[in-house]
């Protein structure tokens, strides 16, 4: 099982850290969350302060999962089925292969603990973990399934 | 049996005849024998002349009662101030008297026909009013039984026929969702047929504020039809009114040709209808207040309409956050064993406990409910399976540790997206689940 550990530093500070936003703008994006809800990265994105792909890029180096951009990328639909479509679409998250007990899947947020544990009772693999950005995911979603 | 002669038992004719056989027969007797040459003694003429006297004095008596008679009736015509007939006569006057006497006899007695038969009526009307109140105070009584509104409908509908005496009797109430009306209850039509002439006639009706009516004195040509279709000579139709909405309709009608609606007749309608409306607003504000409610009687936790909508918020609300959401149903396995042994109260007290312990055994954001009588059943916010089991897990042993082997549970878990993505997917797939489970098993 390579489940992810769980983060000791919420998303945005490390974004900050990271020099990807500044501290006004993730107090801004803290804000415009706590009126409107939504994901703190999907709200940052949303105000244009940085793109998708830089938040894979960092939530990769930080935590060690590698990007992968899904463009172009092809998935057996038994590979597919072995998720229901209700869970990679709450989860955001795609299958990509299965080798042994190993299942690879992309998602968007890699620090969901909860969901690489649903998969491991779903699918009883162990999950390797590719981040990727939520629109690649959608989108690969709404192509393979 | 004795008995006794007397001549005031005898008719008038007859003691006359007797008054003049003793004026005339004795003195004659008595000169034919004096003719005759007997010698009639002292005593006898003495005699004699006593029986005249006698019959002299029967005939007295005789006419003294007739006048007598006349006496009293010239007093009993006075005393009711009638004239007395100017004649000196006793006995033409009496005459006239009696004549008048059995005149106003004859009209009194008419008069009395006409009082019984007013009183009569007044009687049918005094009954149909005692009838009235006793069909609303009966419709008020059933409805403190609880008694479903539907069947004080018709029972009023049905005692409304009764009251006004019509052949048939159609009461109808507005769907809330639309503006259709459909009947409730229907007596002397069938309610398809009824129905139908609703729909047809729906623009003049649908939006009646009063009562309207067509009888011989009444031919309001928008009823005309109506009439026609329900084959009845008469008919009245009252709005039912709640809150200046007209919510329903109550029609009858009548084949009688003379039938005509009095202000009684109206005025029955109304308050049938205005009973009617109460009815309904009841149900309606009864309803409503069940819809409003959210916590169950005996454990104080939500109850499972509650819970069901807090399920489908969270499901929502962790589908936005790309988080689970847990939902744990857990049942008393030995629950109807537990009535049997301890009778319903106590088991009901045992519900209770388990509920508080259950409750307690959760953090304080879950969201605890009561799923049945045996069941009981919690959200468990943004809890996987896994962490699920895990807490179903801990319930199951302060559960066990508190009521020792007296309570048997089994435990099912199910969460967003896994086993469903809305409320009822998720409470479905706990409730099939645990009905094959064994005690104290948590899946």
């Amino acid at each position: 099982m390579k489940s992810p550990k769980k983060p000791e530093k919420p998303l945005g500070q490390i974004l900050v850290e990271r020099g990807v936003i500044t501290l006004e703008q993730l107090q801004l994006a803290l804000a415009s969350q706590d009126k409107d809800g939504g994901l703190i990265g999907e709200v940052i994105v949303k105000l244009g302060f940085t793109k998708e792909e830089e938040i894979a890029h960092c939530l990769s180096l930080q935590f060690g999962f590698p990007y992968l951009p899904l463009e172009n990328y092809e998935v057996s639909k038994e590979i597919v089925n072995l998720v229901p479509k209700s869970v990679a679409a709450h989860y955001c998250l795609v299958t990509l292969d299965k080798i042994g007990t190993t299942l690879t899947i992309a998602i968007a947020n890699p620090l969901n603990v909860q969901a690489v544990e649903d998969l491991e009772d779903l699918t009883h693999c162990d999950i390797q973990i590719f981040v990727s950005t939520p629109s690649d995911i959608r989108k690969a979603i709404d192509k393979f399934y | 049996m004795k008995t006794s002669f007397s001549l005031q038992a005898l008719s008038l004719k007859r003691r006359i005849w007797v008054a003049i056989s003793l004026v005339t027969l004795i003195p004659a007797i008595i000169t034919f024998y004096y003719l005759n040459g007997f010698v009639i003694s002292a005593i006898t003429i003495v005699t004699a002349v006593l029986i005249v006297f006698l019959g002299w004095w029967i005939i007295f008596e005789v006419f003294s009662s007739i006048v007598k008679v006349y006496y009293n009736s010239k007093k009993t015509l006075i005393n009711i101030g009638e004239e007395t007939p100017a004649v000196t006569n006793e006995v033409q006057s009496l005459e006239s008297i009696i004549d008048i006497l059995s005149s106003k006899m004859k009209s009194g007695l008419e008069q009395l026909k006409d009082f019984s038969q007013k009183t009569e009526e007044l009687n049918q009307e005094v009954s149909k009013k005692v009838f009235v109140l006793s069909t609303i105070l009966q419709a008020n009584d059933l409805f403190s039984k609880d008694i479903p509104s539907e069947e004080i409908l018709i029972f009023l509908t049905q005692r409304l026929k009764e009251i006004l005496g019509m052949k048939l009797c159609c009461f109808s109430l507005k769907e809330e969702a639309s503006d259709i009306f459909h009947v409730i209850s229907c007596l002397g039509i069938e309610a398809q047929r009824a129905e139908e002439i609703l729909i047809k006639e729906s623009k003049h009706i649908y939006k009646l504020k009063r009562i309207e009516i067509y009888d011989k004195f009444n031919k309001l040509i928008t009823y005309s039809n109506i009439v026609k279709e329900l084959e009845v000579s008469s008919f009245g139709i009252c709005p039912i009114i709640s809150k200046n909405q007209t919510i329903g309709l109550l029609a009858a009608g009548s084949s009688d040709e003379n039938f005509v609606f009095t202000k009684d007749a109206l005025n029955i309608l109304n308050l049938f209808s205005q009973n009617i409306a109460l009815i309904w607003e009841h149900k309606r504000l009864s309803r409503r207040i069940g819809e409003l409610e959210v916590a169950d009687y005996l454990t104080g936790l939500y109850n499972v309409k509650y819970i069901e909508k807090r399920l489908n918020e969270e499901t929502a609300r962790s589908m936005s956050y790309q988080r689970p959401c847990g939902f744990l149903l857990m049942k008393i396995s030995n629950y109807s064993e537990c009535q049997e042994k301890l009778g319903p109260i106590e088991a009901e007290k045992l519900v209770k406990k388990t509920a508080k312990i259950f409750k307690e055994s959760l953090r304080p954001i879950d969201i605890a409910g009561r799923a049945g009588p045996d069941s009981l059943c919690a959200i468990l916010i943004e809890k996987n399976k896994r962490q699920s089991q895990v807490i179903a897990s801990e319930v199951e042993a302060k559960l066990k540790d508190n009521f020792k082997e007296q309570l048997k549970v089994v435990f099912c878990v199910a969460e967003n997206p896994i086993d469903g993505t809305t409320a009822k997917e998720l409470i479905l797939f706990a409730q099939s689940r645990i009905n094959t489970k064994n005690t104290n098993e948590i899946s």
